[in-house]
């Protein structure tokens, strides 16, 4: 008896605990967001759009109009928002932590100077967001854009770099002109709790590559 | 010869041209003026990407409205308001009143070039609400014991 009602308890406990961490989280998300993201979150981010266009992917050699964008060697397949500017004057975020944001006031991937993309590194619980693994990228590793009728762009990362939000090369990431490249952008460092943001920024380059 | 006929019949006419002037003349001067329309203005503009827009609502009586723009909502406010403009494309501003109406400006910001770079993006959460999370956790834990102590004292009672 006693055995079944320290059974009853302990699942009582795991339900409570359960339904205020579920919600939790919810509030947790941007607006947009849902609890089954965390799912996506945690380790492999999944793309609709880029399981869509996984059979009819072709290489161009034009610029694309970013729809997902995939990075093999950490496990992401995320699809793409097209993100301006926010009212900080910083560049605008996804409005989830499972996409990833790609400045469409800039260079489209395959265009001349630098397509910008941002993604979240954690969420407000501290589990790993889109791009969470960022760090884990090294010279070569490719990333792959591509729009909705599945044509592609492919970049190879070219540099892994960390700097300070007050040394952040703005104008170099947000260039329009010379080289086409990719940039890819999350946050990095110590929380910041009083400026309520990270104190560095990691910045990937990569560059075009054709198969 | 005067004809007492011609001349009534004169007389019918012109008052019936009279009356009908009068009545025209009421429909037209006396008539309830139009419904006050609410109107934002400019209504339509261009400017460079940074640039502020300073926004009227006119047309109506009503002195606090409700301003929307791609950036930001304000409720009950007077009726200037001002936004900077950072994305570039077409974008619109929404005054409303509490009677629900409701006027659009619509700003053609013109991109990129000139304007300054953005700042770094926001990308992190940065776990803040585990500070939350974790007393939460254990204040359910406590409940559910607490609860369970009761139960089971009910029981041993019995």
């Amino acid at each position: 008896m006693m055995g079944a009602m320290k059974g009853l308890l302990i699942l009582a406990m795991i339900l409570v605990i359960g339904v205020g961490a579920a919600d939790l989280i919810h509030r947790s998300l941007p607006p947009g967001g849902s609890v089954g993201e965390i799912a996506k979150n945690i380790v492999v981010v999944s793309s609709d759009r880029a399981e869509a266009a996984q059979d009819r992917e072709r290489d161009v050699v034009f610029p694309v109009t970013p729809s997902y964008l995939k990075i093999p060697a950490i496990g992401v397949a995320a699809d793409v928002q097209h993100v301006g500017v926010a009212a900080s004057g910083n560049m605008a975020v996804p409005t989830n932590y499972s996409d990833v944001g790609w400045y469409r006031d800039g260079s489209r991937p395959g265009e001349a100077g630098h397509a910008v993309f941002a993604g979240h590194v954690d969420n407000g619980i501290g589990l790993k967001a889109v791009f969470g693994n960022l760090h884990k990228l090294s010279s070569g590793d490719e990333i792959i854009v591509g729009n909705g009728s599945g044509e592609i762009r492919r970049f190879a990362v070219t540099e892994n770099v960390v700097v300070d939000l007050a040394s952040f090369p703005a104008e170099d990431v947000f260039r329009n002109e010379g080289e086409a490249g990719l940039v890819l952008i999350t946050c990095d460092g110590a929380w910041n709790s009083a400026a309520n943001e990270y104190e560095k920024r990691r910045i990937i380059y990569a560059r075009p590559v054709t198969r | 010869m005067y004809n007492y006929s011609t001349s009534k019949g004169l007389n019918v006419v012109l008052a019936a041209v009279g009356i009908v002037a009068l009545a025209l003349f009421g429909l037209f001067a006396f008539a309830p003026s139009a419904h006050a329309i609410l109107a934002c203005s400019p209504a339509h503009t261009t400017v460079s990407v940074g640039q502020t827009v300073f926004f009227t609502a006119s047309g109506i009586a009503t002195t606090t409205f409700d301003w929307g723009s791609p950036n930001q909502s304000v409720s009950n406010i007077g009726a200037s308001f001002s936004e900077v403009f950072w994305s570039a494309g077409t974008q619109t501003v929404v005054v409303q009143t509490n009677d629900g109406q409701s006027a659009v400006c619509v700003v053609e910001v013109i991109g990129g070039t000139g304007g300054p770079d953005p700042g770094p993006p926001a990308t992190g959460g940065g776990g803040t609400l585990l500070p939350v999370v974790v007393p939460l956790g254990l204040l359910a834990l406590l409940g559910a014991a607490t609860l369970y102590a009761i139960r089971y004292e009910r029981r041993r009672a019995h």
